[in-house]
């Protein structure tokens, strides 16, 4: 699942020519990563829709005046970093009600994913956050170990390491919870 | 159990979530693409331009000055010969002045002289 820079690259351009369609196509691309990122960040399906939504409405005006000194991928990657970064803090204030919303795809589905949250977050809950982020865009979203740098402005070397950590805290408590069960 | 093949299961679930509803995206609106660089560039011209011609107008003489100056041109051309005049007068102002007080004629003293002396010889004379 690699990022293809340069499609971005080609969206973007036509998207700041003026064409809209270039922008729908460059959302449909990233859509299910930042909303997959945002479900982890904020461990919460209807909100990680949200912060979706939040994060590609300022993509909307913010990729206009992109000046192509980043990947656009990384730019989005950031701004949904921060949306979720927002959220979590509005919500340290607000907590909002646990109920599952009946909204497309259906409840049961929503339902599902908030499972594979849970246990994505059993899992990772041990992780420091750039630990958790490595993980995740390396091993859950089959990243490079370039494109993990680049998304989160590291050295590859630092992810290779960040990367040992996690793997190895990872499986000490996947075996903790095979001997529990 | 393999510890890596439950964490490859769990990252396929995760990899199969996906933004639950489509993107609710406002369609951009017409013309608010980015402009090219000219088209941005032209009110930063026209703003530099207003800057100069204020600049410019500041350094002007103000509309007295250039009245006065004007007047001055009318009369320079007007009177062509007030230019020879003026060179007249600085050839002698500026020539050389003497301190010396001018002597009266020799002659003019002698002949006071003699006349005094004549007349007061007569006057004695008519005394005596």
């Amino acid at each position: 699942m690699a990022l293809e820079p340069d499609v971005d690259v080609d969206l973007l351009r036509a998207f700041k020519r003026g064409d809209g369609s270039a922008f729908e196509q460059l959302a449909k691309r990233h859509q299910d990563r930042i909303y997959r990122l945002c479900a982890v960040w904020l461990f919460d399906s209807q909100l990680a829709a949200d912060a979706t939504q939040e994060t590609f409405l300022r993509a909307l005006n913010g990729l206009r005046k992109f000046q192509f000194r980043a990947k656009p991928a990384t730019w989005l990657y950031r701004t949904a970093q921060l949306v979720c970064m927002e959220f979590n803090r509005k919500r340290e204030f607000a907590p909002l009600p646990d109920v599952v919303r009946d909204e497309t795809p259906g409840p049961a589905q929503q339902h599902l994913d908030q499972l594979v949250l849970d246990d994505v977050k059993a899992l990772i809950e041990q992780l420091s956050s750039r630990q958790r982020e490595v993980v995740l865009l390396r091993t859950f979203e089959d990243l490079s170990i370039k494109e993990t740098a680049s998304l989160m402005g590291i050295r590859e070397g630092t992810v290779k390491a960040l990367m040992h950590k996690a793997t190895e805290k990872l499986k000490m408590r996947m075996r903790m919870r095979s001997a529990n069960e | 159990m393999n510890t890596n093949n439950d964490i490859d299961e769990l990252a396929e679930k995760y990899r199969r979530l996906s933004a639950p509803v489509a993107l609710r995206l406002p369609s951009p609106e017409p013309g608010s693409a980015a402009k090219p660089f000219h088209a941005g560039l032209i009110p930063l011209m026209a703003a530099l331009i207003a800057i100069v011609a204020l600049v410019v107008s500041m350094n002007a003489p103000n509309p007295g000055e250039r009245q006065g100056s004007q007047l001055v041109a009318q009369w320079s051309i007007a009177t062509p010969e007030s230019s020879a005049d003026l060179s007249s007068i600085r050839t002698r102002l500026s020539a050389p002045v003497s301190l010396e007080t001018p002597r009266r004629p020799a002659q003019t003293r002698d002949v006071i002289n003699e006349s005094t002396l004549k007349n007061s010889s007569i006057e004695l004379n008519e005394k005596d």
